[in-house]
């Protein structure tokens, strides 16, 4: 049984006189020891789907249909109490701005040892040297633990998080751009590092992130966000080489690359539609190339095999793969 | 029009500098240890010329400089020492008119269009601004050219924009605003720092060409700075790597990134992932943290972290050494 599975999952921001279709009916799963990533532009509803597996969303969010199982529970039906025990212990998560998400008048190590003696009962030492720990484990050197955060650089500040991610052994970890602030040389050994926690931990990940080279470098599985959705999943490998979605196959020749051929890019003209109205037929049919008349109905996910799944009318149809959607 | 390549360069940048005093704030002041006056070096020693039509890419990693040496060629930092001559004239010695007319020939778009545009200014009165500040043409003359830069950088009908605020717009549509606003003064020579890096990765490439068609059909030169080596080899065709304010390598963006010889670049390159997930990349081991800018490793600053380090390296700063056909490289075993 999958560790994770969103089941048709809905949440919609209430305003005051229309709703906010944030996550419009996504299904998802994820085993023990693998990460899937998540990409899309932003205001597509990654963070907010990530913050409803926490339940950690804002008083006008509602769920309005479908299922999050961890673990065998209904999350949805888990009352506040039992939730507030998983969360961390059992699902941790890496805020997108560490630089800013540790509490610069505290010592670091005290920040990370709060997190462990929150869920387990430990004495403040046996904390202190499980901590310790877990920052070698992470590259810093223990000693560092007394240090303050603004003695830390910033990658060293991400490693803590990190540290503070894994002290109560999660079964997941969701990461919401994990090194998006980071230089391009420490980006490469904490993901490197993070992935090496996993295997040595078996923890499942969720990665969320708009760099499509740090997702096929990290992530087994894939899935591209757009207007709430799920418009196209499937293995990494898959999905890279054998996009099935013009929008997936935009995303991929939108951006430059340092090795390989050199390719002119483009961009996606257009902007994703309003969350609290949206168009009647396919979402992304307004900025697509290819949309022909079938497109004004809402295409169904269809089933490509081996775990590939893709929203579009075309998505099976030689002729979508064969032609040259984007970049002139 | 044909970017000019001529013998003379649109800007040359001799020896420079630009040193920001460290303040001593706090007990430090009572401290018994006199240390005297304590310096960033933000930009040490950085000398390049650029051609007219050329798009001349500055990398590295934050803090190297690259932004600074930015200001300093659009005139918003004056330097330390070392001189800029742009189109043959020492910008130092410039005043009262030149000047004003060299501030328009320059131009910059920043990095974060949510910040780099007034929010109380409508679309027509970001525009209008540099004409106003530069007294050009008439009312009607200057509504015509707001519209019409407005349908250059893909604002299509004007109208629809002219009246907006920058909340109204999007990510992508604010940097076309700030490209116009940088256009709309018929430039020689824009200064872009990371003009695409807070950008939607779907809208950055609509940016990366606007800038590149008007190097084609204007001959506009470009400074272009990034973090990101993949958007400069897009971009570039001539290319310094930067380190803790010191140039370590130039030369033609292709020759560099195909050939890198030093250390420093190699090790750049190695830690940029690749969107194939059965690519495998080679990876290079070394410490990633750079040093603190204020204490600057002797010698060759990158040593503590470079993997080919020989005992002169820590002695001695390696001079930029041409290794063939305009390729530099500041390092002792090039």
């Amino acid at each position: 049984m999958a560790l994770l599975s969103l089941d048709n999952l809905a949440m919609y921001y209430a305003l005051e006189s229309e709703w906010v279709k944030a996550v419009d009916g996504i299904s998802l799963s994820l085993d023990r020891g693998e990460t899937v990533g998540i990409v899309g532009e932003s205001g597509c509803g990654k963070t907010s789907l990530i913050l409803s597996i926490l339940r950690l969303l804002p008083e006008n969010a509602r769920f309005v249909g479908g299922r999050i199982v961890f673990d065998g529970m209904d999350l949805l039906k888990l009352p506040e109490q039992q939730m507030r025990r998983l969360r961390w212990r059992r699902i941790s998560m890496i805020f997108q701005n560490a630089m800013n998400a540790l509490n610069p008048v505290f010592r670091v190590g005290d920040q990370v040892a709060e997190a462990l003696m929150a869920h387990e009962e430990l004495s403040k030492r046996e904390a202190e040297t499980k901590v310790s720990s877990l920052f070698e484990l992470v590259g810093l050197p223990g000693s560092r633990m007394n240090n303050y955060p603004h003695e830390f650089s910033g990658g060293m500040k991400q490693r803590a998080i990190i540290a503070m991610s894994l002290v109560c052994n999660p079964d997941l970890i969701i990461a919401d751009e994990p090194t998006t602030a980071l230089d391009v040389v420490v980006q490469d050994q904490v993901l490197r590092q993070i992935k090496e926690m996993q295997q040595e931990r078996d923890f499942a990940m969720i990665v969320v992130s708009h760099d499509m080279s740090v997702i096929a470098e990290t992530c087994e599985k894939v899935a591209v966000m757009y207007s709430g959705r799920v418009i196209e999943q499937g293995n990494s490998v898959s999905l890279f080489h054998d996009p099935r979605h013009p929008y997936t196959m935009g995303l991929l020749s939108s951006f430059p690359t340092l090795r390989g051929e050199k390719k002119r890019l483009s961009s996606i003209e257009g902007s994703p539609p309003d969350l609290s109205s949206l168009p009647e037929g396919c979402l992304f049919q307004p900025r697509c190339p290819y949309a022909k008349t079938i497109c004004e109905k809402r295409p169904a996910m269809m089933d490509l095999g081996g775990q590939h799944f893709s929203e579009c009318h075309f998505a099976d149809d030689p002729q979508l793969r064969k032609t040259k959607l984007w970049g002139r | 029009m044909q970017p000019r390549q001529g013998s003379n360069p649109l800007i040359d940048v001799r020896k420079l500098k630009k040193y920001f005093p460290v303040r001593v704030t706090g007990l430090q002041r009572f401290s018994l240890r006199r240390e005297g006056q304590r310096f960033v070096k933000a930009v040490d020693d950085v000398s390049f010329q650029i051609s007219r039509g050329e798009i001349f890419a500055l990398a590295g990693e934050s803090g190297c400089g690259k932004t600074t040496t930015g200001k300093l060629l659009s005139l918003l930092e004056t330097p330390s020492s070392g001189s800029i001559i742009y189109e043959g004239e020492d910008l130092a010695n410039m005043k009262g008119r030149r000047m004003k007319h060299c501030r328009r020939r320059i131009q910059m778009i920043f990095q974060d269009p949510y910040e780099s545009l007034d929010p109380r200014f409508t679309v027509m009165r970001t525009l209008l601004e540099p004409l106003l500040v530069h007294n050009i043409g008439t009312h009607s003359e200057r509504n015509e050219l707001v519209s019409s830069i407005l349908e250059k950088v893909g604002l299509r009908p004007p109208r629809d924009f002219l009246m907006r605020y920058p909340h109204e717009l999007s990510g992508g549509q604010r940097q076309r605003i700030a490209v116009a606003r940088a256009m709309i003064l018929n430039p020689t020579f824009i200064v872009a720092d990371e003009p695409v890096s807070m950008l939607d990765v779907s809208v950055r490439a609509g940016i990366l060409n606007l800038m590149l068609q008007f190097r084609e059909e204007l001959g506009i030169t470009y400074l272009f700075i990034t973090h990101d080596l993949a958007v400069a080899r897009y971009m570039s065709n001539k290319i310094v790597i930067m380190y803790l304010g010191r140039m370590v390598e130039m030369g033609s963006t292709d020759e560099v990134l195909a050939q890198p010889i030093h250390f420093y670049t190699k090790l750049l390159m190695s830690a940029v992932p690749t969107p194939d997930p059965s690519a495998g990349r080679v990876r290079i081991k070394g410490i990633s943290e750079v040093a603190d800018p204020v204490n600057i490793p002797s010698g060759c600053s990158f040593h503590p972290r470079c993997q080919g380090r020989q005992e002169i390296c820590a002695q001695l700063i390696p001079e930029m050494v041409d290794v063939g056909k305009g390729h530099l490289v500041a390092c002792h075993k090039a």
